[in-house]
């Protein structure tokens, strides 16, 4: 390749130095895309072994479901307007799914800014990134502390629990238990909490290295990196990345909190 | 990543304001997505558990995540190529384990391990 070459293609990166851009599109840009391509078979993965295992259930006969006299059993797939009831400083009022569609909002709200941070990107205007790139930020922090909140009230469980029949030395005992763990929880079979941890916690991670990547970008936008590269692609890049997060937690409040 | 002229006016607000068109379209698709989550709640608590309801529910779901990969993701006005190369794997892929798994796979299940009238197996073989 003679120098002449280099020189007369010395804008972005040479574009992948073949002096043309594969499916129009940078190579960050591209590979955020296989990645999240992949990242979505791993979701795929967990999320269909749930329905396996939801489905390999028995779901409750419908006589059995009146909320007042509702008891909870680990021979049936737990319904979710009886699990997630609860919200913060409401105390014993039973507000079946309140809390977790608060939670979709503010993380479909989080999207909004960031594609509005993108868009600020777009016209170069860096006091418009930073600003809706430190709202979407705060709406990420709120959700994962919604988030720490439901996990802390699904583990300490209900005042009434619920009684189980364990075999303790040859003897069939009745237990009265309370909350969740990875081996038992007080909602229903052993793996509706397990799942469950297994992948809210997964998506709170996601969300989680979201941040993490919102506030390494908000640091370089406000240092004034992208704004010496010329364009702001990093931000549209990590955009992608937590709209992502956001599609996933679309299929997730369905699968747990729907069906 | 074309290349961009240096800009002296990058800071002044005045010198490239929001696309109002465009901000306001994106305001639309995000109510549209809030307003598909209402309803799903309300269905929730109205509609009967079911085949029905959740079938209702895998179609919102699906819209939903449409609206957010073509609009927020802006999947919808990238080249062809890239579009299905990353839609075609995704979509085999989930519809084969969905059927495979969730649609037969697992109602053996609930057949062979004897669940299906709510009995605690362990109990039963005592």
């Amino acid at each position: 390749m003679s120098s002449k070459a280099a020189v007369t293609t010395d804008s972005a990166e040479d574009l992948w130095a073949g002096g043309k851009a594969p499916m129009k599109a940078s190579y960050g840009k591209l590979m955020m895309w296989f990645f999240l391509v992949s990242d979505a078979f791993t979701f795929a993965g967990l999320l269909t072994a749930y329905g396996l295992i939801r489905s390999s259930y028995p779901s409750y006969p419908a006589e059995t479901l009146i909320p007042d006299i509702f008891v909870p059993s680990e021979n049936y797939w737990p319904v979710p307007e009886e699990v997630f009831t609860a919200v913060p400083f409401l105390h014993g009022v039973k507000l079946p799914l309140v809390f977790v569609a608060l939670m979709s909002f503010i993380l479909i709200l989080s999207s909004v800014t960031m594609v509005l941070a993108v868009e600020a990107g777009h016209r170069r205007n860096k006091k418009d990134v930073e600003k809706w790139l430190l709202w979407t930020i705060v709406g990420g922090l709120t959700f994962l502390g919604c988030q720490a909140w439901e996990w802390s009230h699904f583990i300490h469980g209900t005042e009434t629990g619920m009684v189980v029949k364990r075999l303790v030395d040859g003897q069939w005992i009745e237990q009265l238990i309370h909350g969740a763990n990875l081996s038992y929880n007080e909602y229903g079979p052993q793996a509706f909490g397990q799942l469950f941890f297994f992948i809210t916690g997964f998506h709170g991670f996601h969300v989680f290295s979201g941040i993490v990547l919102l506030v390494i970008i908000f640091y370089n936008v406000t240092v004034g990196i992208y704004e010496k590269r010329g364009h702001y692609e990093m931000v549209e890049k990590v955009g992608l990345y937590w709209h992502f997060v956001d599609l996933v937690w679309v299929f997730v409040f369905t699968l747990f909190y729907l069906i | 990543m074309a290349y961009q002229e240096f800009d002296f006016n990058v800071n002044s607000p005045e010198a490239k304001p929001a696309n109002r068109q465009k901000v306001i379209q994106l305001l639309r698709i995000a109510m549209v997505v809030a307003l598909i989550t209402v309803v799903e709640f309300i269905f929730a608590y109205t509609v009967p558990k079911g085949m029905m309801l959740y079938s209702i529910f895998g179609l919102l779901t699906m819209l939903k995540a449409g609206f957010i990969i073509w609009e927020f993701m802006h999947l919808g006005y990238e080249h062809k190529v890239l579009k299905w190369a990353v839609i075609f794997p995704t979509v085999v892929f989930l519809a084969w384990l969905a059927v495979a798994l969730v649609g037969s796979e697992g109602p053996t299940l609930l057949e062979e391990t004897g669940r299906t009238d709510g009995v605690n197996v362990v109990e039963q073989s005592e």
